[in-house]
């Protein structure tokens, strides 16, 4: 059969520009650095984004940051000064390195670590933050399912025995759900869709144009670098005046309008919750417990130094608070069996400014679990 | 015929330059997760 020269021209010259612009940006996303990255709240992103967030979290948890587990605290707390991602390593010059999106809770806090198992060991300084309501939710929006517990994180995750059939069912729950797209190893546990593979597809196509454009961006320099090189172990633990840093939290909240004209909560958003909502009245979600008791259970097995906060809640924006306890009291004696250090902020006296809507910390609640933090890693 | 391939060339590294700067993995059916989050 006699080929066209012209069509074979034109696929040939098609295929080389393909190769040209892509096998440099390829290449530089298996050859990651590692980067300091004091805060990060998603696993997803190209796969050079993705290889750096693993090389950061791994290197933190082999001992050289305090890592640092929590959920949306962490993502929307990125202007408090005291936010501990902030206090220590621009103040205390203590490396810490927080995760924390939205919704995370145990079971992606324990898919999380034990993703990172081999790094665990008696030098790793992990701080858990627990959110009271996810104990109450059995599942996650697939969103979050996606944000947290990409194939990079997921897919190890398959072959270990432990946490196989937790991420499992967990998965198997989003099922009928709306997604945005899942991994195809993650399709096969959740059942083959078309669509599901063409989101998928576009998505990784998407993933590598941004890989690609990230790439030539930073070649001509039109994305400015960020900090990169991870901050000397300088830090001591010096003395912390720390009602001095109470004191600057106040105003703080002051400055922010959080009185108690709004019930010390935002003005924003007392406005849009003017009355105070009911707290579930269904138990503590099992899949929840496991995976916490779970978690907790390996991180000693591993002579991981862990200690744990749980977030106070705003008496002014929830009824009935005691429907926590019952949760509280699983986490107090999880954390008692290991001696586990614990700082119950829900069980201690409310302290006016302590939220700026029902559960997230203001800068004044980051100086107090900073303290904790202080304390027992000093 | 060199000639010819070069612009080929060009021409399709251009298209394909287009398409990368264009395409994004950035999803817009973002949920609203914030007024789910009470919703337990």
């Amino acid at each position: 059969m006699k080929i066209n020269k012209d069509i074979l021209l034109h696929v040939s010259m098609a295929l080389a520009a393909i190769l040209v612009l892509s096998l440099p940006p390829l290449i530089s996303g298996d050859h990651s650095v590692l980067k300091f990255q004091p805060m990060i709240n998603t696993m997803v992103g190209t796969r050079k984004e993705q290889n750096e967030k693993m090389m950061t979290i791994s290197h933190a948890l082999q001992g050289n940051a305090i890592f640092f587990l929590g959920a949306s605290e962490v993502i929307w707390s990125g202007e408090e000064p005291h936010a501990i991602f902030n206090y220590f390593n621009q103040n205390l010059h203590i490396p810490v390195v927080a995760y924390g999106g939205v919704m995370v809770d145990s079971v992606i806090q324990y898919s999380l670590l034990s993703r990172f198992i081999q790094d665990l060991n008696s030098k790793t300084q992990l701080v858990l933050l627990l959110s009271p309501d996810s104990f109450f939710r059995p599942k996650v929006p697939p969103k979050i399912f996606e944000d947290n517990l990409p194939a990079v994180v997921f897919d190890p995750l398959l072959n270990d025995r432990e946490v196989a059939p937790v991420v499992t069912q967990y998965l198997e729950m989003t099922r009928g759900d709306k997604i945005s797209h899942l991994s195809f190893s993650q399709m096969q546990i959740r059942g083959w869709n078309i669509s599901d593979i063409k989101k998928e597809m576009s998505w990784q196509f998407g993933s590598f144009c941004d890989l690609a454009r990230d790439f030539y961006k930073e070649k001509i320099r039109l994305k400015k670098a960020q900090p990169e090189l991870w901050p000397s172990p300088e830090g001591k633990f010096e003395a912390v005046d720390w009602e001095s840093q109470r004191q600057q939290a106040r105003e703080y909240n002051k400055e922010h309008k959080i009185t108690a004209a709004t019930h010390w909560m935002t003005p924003e958003y007392f406005k849009a919750h003017p009355k105070p909502y009911d707290w579930s009245s269904r138990p503590p979600a099992e899949e929840q417990i496991v995976a916490f008791k779970k978690l907790i259970k390996m991180l000693h097995e591993r002579h991981v130094q862990v200690i744990a906060i749980v977030d106070p809640m705003n008496p002014s924006a929830i009824n009935h608070r005691e429907r926590y306890k019952q949760a509280d009291e699983i986490v107090k004696s999880t954390l008692k069996e290991y001696q586990v250090p614990y700082y119950d902020m829900y069980e201690m006296p409310y302290q006016n400014g302590w939220n700026k809507d029902y559960l997230h910390p203001t800068d004044l609640a980051w100086v107090d679990m900073d303290h904790f933090v202080y304390e027992q890693f000093k | 015929m060199i000639k010819k391939a070069i612009r080929l060339f060009l021409l399709y590294f251009c298209l394909a330059l287009t398409i990368v700067a264009w395409s994004t993995s950035n999803d817009s059916a973002k949920l609203k997760v914030q007024f789910e989050y009470q919703q337990f």
